[in-house]
């Protein structure tokens, strides 16, 4: 097997094992995703307290309450946000709120719109009545400042361009003071802007956040403030929220794969420390 | 006061729709024009005034007191219409850019330059997306919304993974490769970061899981040692990155709108 790149000019073992081709770790890597796709690895997961704190908040909205849900994500984190998106959709049709579903990317738009009408078939939820969608919308701010005051007058049509403002479902809908709950999927930092522009303006809003695992750690701080009610992190948070709402998804499902890659790239790094501590120390 | 400009705004029945569309186009390009023509001299001031108008409505409409009764002070109301106006504005700049890229990239496909047919597969996907985009949206061609489907749905969002997933590939070989211990700071790096990373993954959960989940041992589980240093360790720091950033923001965010900021671009000529 080429252990060692042409270029490298390896001397013995140690030196050998700090340069393994990389074409053997791009196929290692496809490998560990891959098997456990078909092959389930049963591991237990503990629900961290940020999953469950958004769990607690979707569930301490009264019946018939109104969310928001922007799917602001493309399909380059589709891995992550897809089954986010699914959770926390599936918990709220679950628990029979109103939902009105938009993105401020064009991609996020189709995707949050597919998997809510699929969903919206499972529990029957009626468009119109019981959610809405309402597209794309550009410009984060812009719409943002806009929300906050006047809920119909930002989003005057769904994404056919029907007018919302009959819509069973945003009766009573008015501004932000509405609303119980807004939830960003996002792999941006756009978290920010909703707490800076709008969380503020309603002390009962709950505001969740979804982001991908890169992302997570930025967010602590405001949910240790209390800005964010909770954090959904990646996929890994998704598989939680799976389990919390007893629904096994796509989360649960790429937790085997999540898993083994972690440990690979945790096992090459060892080895290649390994055999760099074995040449330094044989150098002195 | 702004009240014309609030109704010119507003939506208008689809018989009058294609006459104000014509209109603002007519009216876009004759600005442009003016702009264009404009002496050099006078374009600093011109925008320098536009950016503090700007920022003075959404400045004065955040500042000033609200009415308790309707929630709502003097300019908010104007707050939709200028979100719509920043809409316009967004719609211009996108074409401008691609005017942009049908000048570049045409002229690389008209002389032939090293690397043409790249130039022609972006003009040939961008006009493609454009004209059945319009065709979906707007007409009843079952046709056209399946080609729409199979470019956005199955060839744009799944060419967009891949290239992202690209990167997991790269992470390994980067890391395997650049994270060595060759200081007591990098080997701190290295074992918190394997500490995160197991914490993060059900294989960390299961090398811990014998431990007890309450009590003084279970703060030794890896899940919980995880939690530790991103909420503690990890959201102090962020802290204090975050205060720099929101003053130097506040500093920045001053020196735009006042046309105060200076450097490479702000001191070019246009």
């Amino acid at each position: 097997m080429a252990m060692t790149s042409p270029t490298s000019q390896p001397s013995d073992f140690w030196h050998r094992i700090q340069a393994i081709d990389r074409r053997v770790l791009y196929v290692l890597l496809l490998v560990v995703i891959i098997l456990p796709l078909f092959v389930p690895i049963r591991l237990p997961m503990v629900t961290m307290p940020s999953t469950q704190k958004l769990y607690q908040a979707i569930e301490s909205i009264p019946e018939g309450g109104f969310v928001i849900v922007s799917a602001t994500w493309s399909g380059g984190t589709r891995a992550e946000n897809m089954p986010q998106t699914e959770a926390i959709l599936r918990h709220l049709m679950k628990r029979r709120l109103r939902v009105a579903v938009f993105s401020f990317d064009q991609q996020g738009s189709q995707f949050s719109y597919n998997i809510a009408s699929r969903l919206a078939k499972e529990y029957n939820y009626e468009y119109g009545k019981d959610w809405v969608h309402w597209g794309f919308r550009p410009i984060v701010g812009v719409v943002m400042k806009s929300l906050v005051r006047d809920i119909p007058g930002t989003f005057t049509t769904d994404r056919d361009g029907k007018p919302t403002k009959d819509m069973e479902v945003m009766k009573g809908i008015r501004d932000i003071k509405d609303v119980d709950a807004i939830v960003e999927i996002a792999a941006s930092g756009i978290y920010m802007d909703w707490i800076g522009l709008v969380v503020g303006a309603n002390p009962n809003l709950k505001f969740g956040f979804c982001p991908t695992a890169v992302m997570a750690p930025e967010t602590y701080p405001y949910m240790d403030s209390g800005q964010i009610v909770g954090i959904m992190e990646g996929m890994r948070g998704a598989a939680e929220y799976e389990q919390l709402i007893r629904a096994t998804g796509l989360a649960t499902k790429g937790m085997g794969s999540i898993s083994l890659a972690h440990v690979l790239i945790m096992l090459l790094i060892i080895i290649g420390n390994i055999g760099y501590i074995a040449t330094r120390a044989r150098g002195r | 006061m702004l009240e014309p400009i609030v109704r010119f705004f507003s939506a208008k029945p689809p018989a009058v729709l294609p006459y104000y569309v014509a209109g603002a186009v007519i009216f876009s390009i004759l600005v442009i024009l003016l702009l264009i023509n404009l002496p050099s001299r006078m374009r600093k001031p011109l925008i320098a005034i536009v950016t503090f108008l700007a920022g003075l409505f959404y400045a004065a409409e955040f500042f000033l007191p609200i009415d308790r009764a309707t929630n709502k002070n003097v300019l908010t109301d104007y707050l939709v219409s200028a979100s719509k106006l920043g809409s316009l504005l967004g719609g211009m700049t996108l074409t401008l850019g691609i005017l942009s890229l049908l000048r570049v990239h045409g002229r690389n496909i008209a002389r032939l330059r090293a690397g043409w047919y790249n130039s022609l597969a972006l003009l040939v996907a961008m006009v493609s997306m454009v004209v059945f985009g319009l065709m979906d949206k707007y007409g009843a061609n079952a046709s056209a919304k399946k080609v729409f489907n199979v470019l956005f749905e199955g060839m744009l969002i799944n060419m967009d993974a891949t290239m992202f997933s690209l990167i997991a590939f790269y992470i390994v070989s980067a890391s395997y490769r650049a994270f060595r211990i060759r200081s007591i700071e990098a080997t701190i790096l290295m074992v918190t970061a394997f500490l995160v990373m197991l914490g993060q993954v059900p294989v960390g959960n299961a090398m811990t899981d014998w431990l007890p989940r309450e009590g003084f041992f279970a703060s030794l589980r890896v899940e919980n040692i995880k939690q530790w240093i991103l909420s503690q360790v990890n959201a102090a720091a962020l802290r204090a990155i975050a205060f720099g950033l929101g003053v130097g923001g506040l500093a920045i965010s001053l020196r735009i709108w006042l046309s105060l900021e200076r450097g490479a671009y702000f001191e070019k000529e246009i």
